[in-house]
Parts: structure tokens; C-alpha cells; sequence
């Protein structure tokens, strides 16, 4: 007795993938996985591929950075549309000689962004985009382009500073600066782009999402930010009138590289409060650093150092420590979700205007809970992460509105090709997880390595200028008739063949030469 | 007109005050294409020192010179370049046309001109 089983056949719309890698098509893979994601999910798009590797006939196939390139379509076999490029990073073999499988695994181009960081550099007055024009190309010029990089978001920046710090990060801070996101596309290309601006005109709705997950916390939620920059150190002068007994002169600020004078004399050498001990050290004063004193000292070693009678005798040049520093709080979330503080501290903050920005844009950015979801498609194949799509799911309390996507995940096997249930879109803001934390930390130490952005190694950069060269021809033709041509070379000798009588060449413009041809612009 | 390596090497060194300006325009009888790593033509015939420079529109310079009807005769031009030498140097740019002959009644000027741009503008 033969057993029937229903097999679903499917008409049209089925998925198609394919492979290639260093050039050589693949369309045997088991698995195939590819995740497309823009800056603010903290990532790269990557890829990972899983093929049978019976008696290891792939086993020399794949080499480490061979360029693989994704293609992806519904109904259409072989696919044709690019669904990503970059490289493998990640050979895995696993398995026995008869169940042998091979993985490999990568990310796209954006890993340049990564794995390269941006030498110590300052801009001033420049866009946002035009910094990160800049940045990629004084730092991954010949790896990606710079075609779709939008250089008049309207943000000007007035000042920001970089110290190797990783080329994808510095972007990620201008795109949090100027409202926009980036990713680098299959051709290669760095998109820098403001949000909200490309929509994908697609509503997804019961008829399109199979599953969906949406969650909204207040955890992130900060609505009063203390932004610290470096510190300071600028100059001042205080002069105090003496009495010929008093020792102790308070000044207004914490002193810093203190100097003495008293009646005109340079008093050296100085101390420290508790730790120089004027009975066995020479020190003159000592400073009192918490309480903005100057102690005048006196004693066997130190000899009677107290400033005699005057006006002004004393003059006190010293320096006041005054930090950079931005505070800023927005009353409706405080409101709304309780006071929540955040403290960022960057010492390659170096002025006011730097503190300003990122403390408003920063509150911009935090003020109201997140919303970050998950939705599970069937039957769609193409959305770009950064695009905007409509989310109609009622169940979730959430009716016709706009998202941005986030990324966009495809997980190709033959059972979701067949079913077209491929893709998982992530929307609107990225929660922080563990590896988001794990990152910030890292970064932290990172800068601790490299230290403040100062010293003769820091480029002082507006922009780097590329001049373009059009060229243009024009081929004339002129008759000379018997023309005699007065100062001509050829046409202007007497006896010589060549001369002839009559008016001018076309060098001075003679009346009926023509155009013969001309091209360029 | 296609400015090849060279050029944007020589203009470059120019800009570097080390290059050599454009002082003569040859002309040929090659056909090849225009690559960017031309660094001659392909059959020069001829090459005139370039007899003006005009300066007259901002941010474009334009070369002339001058062929009388006696040294282009019997000659098919077909390609001419802009070059920093009266023989051999650098070559700035090269363009391949179609053919115009000469049969001695004709005389000759060819102009060519560099505009320069910010890129993107």
C-alpha cells in the first residue's frame, strides 16, 4: 500500500536564493542567513551560510576574505536582485566524514567601518555629513564610497573632536547629533541619511506579519543629562594688602600653578598643606588647596617668611581649574516618568558648544520611552533598514503608525522559501542589551587608552576638498585662399611657396572658418 | 576631451610648484581608444607650441594653437593631445575624433579647455 502525503505545491512567489563567493556560484546552502542593519542597532549587516560538505567536497572551496554576494527574488530563478555583498570572516567545518557540514559567516563592507578608526582629528563649523564624508574618506578611502552620504542634513556642528575612535562609532555619534542613521549598502556605498525621510510604502499589517513582539520600557528613559567635558586651566591674579602679622590670604578659586610675589620678590620655594612641613622643609608657603589658601609659614628651617606691612604687597598669580560642563532636563518627561539622571563624561569634550550638543541631543534622543518591536513577515522579501513602514496590529494597541525599520533579518531554508516566511523585521529604537552595554564600556576604556584629544599630533581639519577637472575642445578649419598672412610662419615669407596674399589667418579670427568639431562640456 | 593620468599627475605638481604647464598641442593620425593610461598619442604627426592662453572665464583656462595649411597637408587627423614639452614630456589630455583631411587649402586651430570644480558642484 503506497502512503499519500499532501505536498504543497507551490504556484508562484516562491523565494529564491543564490551564493556566490570570490566569484563562483553556491546554491546549496541549508541555511542561509542574512541581517541587514543600519547604525542604530549597533551593528553591521552580516551573513552566515551553512552547506552539506558530503565527503568534503567543499572543503577547499571558501578562503577568508573572498568576497560573498547575496541574491535574493520571489518567482524569479535564478534570483537577480543583490541582496548584500561583504566578505567571509568565519570558515567553520563541523561534523563527521559522512555528515560533514561547512559554515561560513561574515559582514558586509560596513566591517571596514569597524575595524578602522579615525585618526586624531578636529572639525569646526561643518555638517554633519560632511564630517562623515570626511571621516570616510581620510579613513576608508579605496574600501567603500562616499556617494549617498547626504552633506547638508542642516546640522552644523561647531565643534567636535575624534581620537581613534572606531570610524563606525564616529559616525554613530554624528548620526545621533544630526537626526540621521547610516549603513553601508550592497554596492559598497556609506548612506548617510536623515531619519524618516525615504518611506518604504508598505502598511504591514494581520494580512502580512504572522507573528509580532512589542515592548516599551521607560528603563532607558533619561530626562535630566550632565554632560562633562575636560577641564580648563585659565589664568588669574588677586592682590591682598598685609598687615605684617596675618599669614593666611584666601583666594576665589582653587589654586592651580600657584606664584608668589610679596613686595615685588618672586617667593619660592612653595608647599603643600600636610605634606611640607615647614620646621625641617625651606618651602616659603604652602598652598591649601580646599580652602583656597595661601599659608605663609615660619619657622626654624623656613626662617620668617609672614609678608611685612602694605597696601598690595602680595600678588598671587595662579590658575582655576573650571570644567566644561552642560546641564539640561526636560520638565514633561520629568513629569511624566519621574526624575532620571544621566552623567556622560568625555574629555574630548573641549568646549561649551561641544557640551551643548550633545546634552540636547542626547535629552532629543531619551526623554520618551522606547519602543522597540518585532515582526515576523510572510510574502515580503524587500525592505531597507532606515526605510519607514506602517504598522497596522490592533491586538498591540497600535493602529496605522509609522516606524523606522531597524534592520531586517532573512533566515532562507527550503521550508520558509516554499512558505515565503523569510524575514523578520526590528523597528523604531533599540533597547539596550547586554552587548550595547558591554560596547559603551568598552569604548570608555578605549578612550582612557588613548587619552584626551590634544597635543601636535591632533589635525586641525575643515574638510577634505576634491576638485573636479571637466575639459572641453574645439576643432577649427579655415580656408587660406591665396591669403599672404603677415607674421605667419608659413603664409607670410616672401618667396616661399607657402605664402600667399590676402587678410589674416584663423589665428586672428579670419571670417568663414568653421567648426569642424568640438565635445566635452 | 580626456584628461588621463598624466595630466592629473602634472597638474597636481603644478599646484605642488614642481610640474610643468601645458605648452604644446600635437596632433596624429592614431585611432586607438582614449585610455586613462595614455601618456602619448598614438601616431603624432605634428605639435605646435600653443600660441595663446585665455583666461578671460573664471575658473577655466583655454589653450589654442595654431596648423597652417602646408604642415597639415595630406595629413587625416584623427587624434591630438595637450602636452608640457615641445617633444615628448607629459601629456595632459587626448581625444580620438573622426577623420578630417587635409589637402593643403586648409589651415588648422585646435582649443582646448580645463574648467575646474568643486567636486559635487
Amino acid at each position: 500500500m503506497t502512503d499519500f502525503y499532501p505536498v504543497f505545491i507551490p504556484s508562484t512567489g516562491v523565494t529564491y536564493t543564490l551564493l556566490t563567493a570570490d566569484g563562483t556560484t553556491y546554491s546549496t546552502h541549508t541555511q542561509l542567513n542574512v541581517e541587514k542593519s543600519i547604525g542604530d542597532f549597533n551593528a553591521t549587516s552580516n551573513f552566515s551560510a551553512e552547506f552539506d560538505n558530503f565527503i568534503g567536497n567543499l572543503s577547499s572551496a571558501f578562503s577568508l576574505n573572498d568576497e560573498v554576494v547575496i541574491y535574493a527574488d520571489r518567482g524569479t530563478n535564478p534570483p537577480t536582485t543583490k541582496l548584500f555583498t561583504g566578505v567571509i570572516e568565519k570558515i567553520n567545518f563541523t561534523g563527521s566524514s559522512d555528515d560533514e557540514r561547512v559554515i561560513i559567516s561574515g559582514r558586509d563592507y560596513g566591517a571596514v567601518l569597524q575595524d578602522m578608526t579615525v585618526q586624531p582629528i578636529i572639525f569646526k563649523d561643518k555638517d554633519a555629513g560632511e564630517i562623515a564624508r570626511t571621516i570616510v574618506q581620510n579613513n576608508a578611502e579605496g574600501v567603500v564610497t562616499t556617494n549617498n552620504i547626504d552633506i547638508t542634513t542642516g546640522t552644523t556642528i561647531e565643534k567636535i573632536g575624534f581620537n581613534h575612535k572606531n570610524v563606525f562609532d564616529a559616525l554613530k555619534e554624528l548620526a545621533e547629533l544630526s537626526g540621521c542613521y547610516f549603513f553601508v549598502d550592497e554596492d559598497k556605498d556609506v548612506n548617510f541619511i536623515l531619519k524618516e525621510t525615504i518611506p518604504s510604502y508598505r502598511t504591514f499589517d494581520k494580512n502580512s506579519v504572522y507573528n509580532a513582539k512589542f515592548v516599551k520600557e521607560d528603563r532607558e528613559v533619561f530626562n535630566k543629562v550632565w554632560v562633562y567635558g575636560d577641564r580648563v586651566l585659565t589664568g588669574n591674579n588677586e592682590t591682598f594688602a598685609a598687615d605684617g602679622t596675618g599669614s593666611k590670604f584666601t583666594l576665589t578659586d582653587n589654586p592651580h600653578n600657584t606664584r608668589v610675589t610679596s613686595h615685588s620678590v618672586l617667593i619660592q620655594p612653595g608647599g603643600i598643606l600636610g605634606l611640607t612641613n615647614p620646621s625641617t622643609e625651606t618651602a616659603k608657603y604652602v598652598i591649601d588647596f580646599n580652602e583656597k589658601q595661601v599659608v605663609f609659614v615660619s619657622g626654624t628651617t623656613a626662617g620668617d617668611n609672614i609678608p611685612a606691612s602694605g597696601t598690595l604687597p602680595i600678588s598671587i598669580d595662579y590658575e582655576r581649574s573650571t570644567p566644561i560642563m552642560r546641564f539640561k532636563e526636560d520638565s514633561t518627561s520629568i513629569t511624566a516618568y519621574r526624575p532620571k539622571t544621566k552623567i556622560i563624561k568625555d574629555d574630548n569634550i573641549k568646549s561649551y558648544s561641544e557640551a551643548d550638543t550633545k546634552a540636547t541631543s542626547f535629552l532629543a534622543d531619551n526623554k520618551d520611552p522606547k519602543t522597540q518591536g518585532t515582526i515576523y513577515l510572510k510574502g515580503v522579501l524587500n525592505i531597507d533598514p532606515g526605510n519607514t513602514c506602517i504598522v497596522n496590529l490592533p491586538w498591540h494597541n497600535i493602529d496605522y503608525q509609522t516606524y523606522t525599520v531597524l534592520s531586517a533579518s532573512y533566515s532562507f531554508n527550503k521550508y520558509n522559501n516554499l512558505s515565503n516566511k523569510v524575514m523578520t523585521l526590528e523597528l523604531n529604537k533599540k533597547i539596550a542589551d547586554f552587548t550595547d552595554t558591554l560596547k559603551e564600556q568598552m569604548l570608555k576604556t578605549r578612550n582612557l587608552e588613548v587619552g584626551p584629544l590634544e597635543g601636535k599630533f591632533t589635525k586641525l581639519e575643515t574638510a577634505l576638498r576634491y576638485v573636479d577637472v571637466d575639459s572641453h575642445y574645439e576643432v577649427w578649419a579655415g580656408s587660406v585662399g591665396n591669403n599672404f598672412i603677415f607674421h605667419s610662419p608659413k603664409h607670410g615669407l616672401l618667396e616661399s611657396p607657402d605664402s600667399r596674399l590676402g587678410v589674416g589667418n584663423l589665428a586672428q579670427g579670419i571670417l568663414g572658418s568653421v567648426l569642424v568639431v568640438s565635445g566635452g562640456y | 576631451m580626456s584628461l588621463v593620468d598624466d595630466g592629473i599627475e602634472s597638474i597636481a605638481a603644478v599646484m605642488g610648484g614642481s610640474g610643468a604647464i601645458p605648452t604644446h598641442i600635437a596632433i596624429g593620425t592614431g585611432s586607438s581608444t582614449v585610455v586613462a593610461g595614455d601618456t602619448a598619442l598614438t601616431t603624432e604627426t605634428d605639435r605646435n607650441a600653443i600660441t595663446s592662453i585665455d583666461l578671460t572665464v573664471a575658473k577655466d583656462v583655454t589653450y589654442i594653437a595654431d596648423y597652417s595649411a602646408t604642415e597639415l597637408s595630406g595629413t587625416t587627423l584623427t587624434e591630438f593631445g595637450l602636452f608640457n614639452a615641445s617633444t615628448a614630456g607629459s601629456m595632459y589630455m587626448r581625444e580620438v575624433i573622426g577623420s578630417v583631411a587635409f589637402a593643403g587649402d586648409l589651415e588648422l586651430q585646435i582649443q582646448l579647455s580645463l574648467r575646474f570644480s568643486q567636486s559635487g558642484t
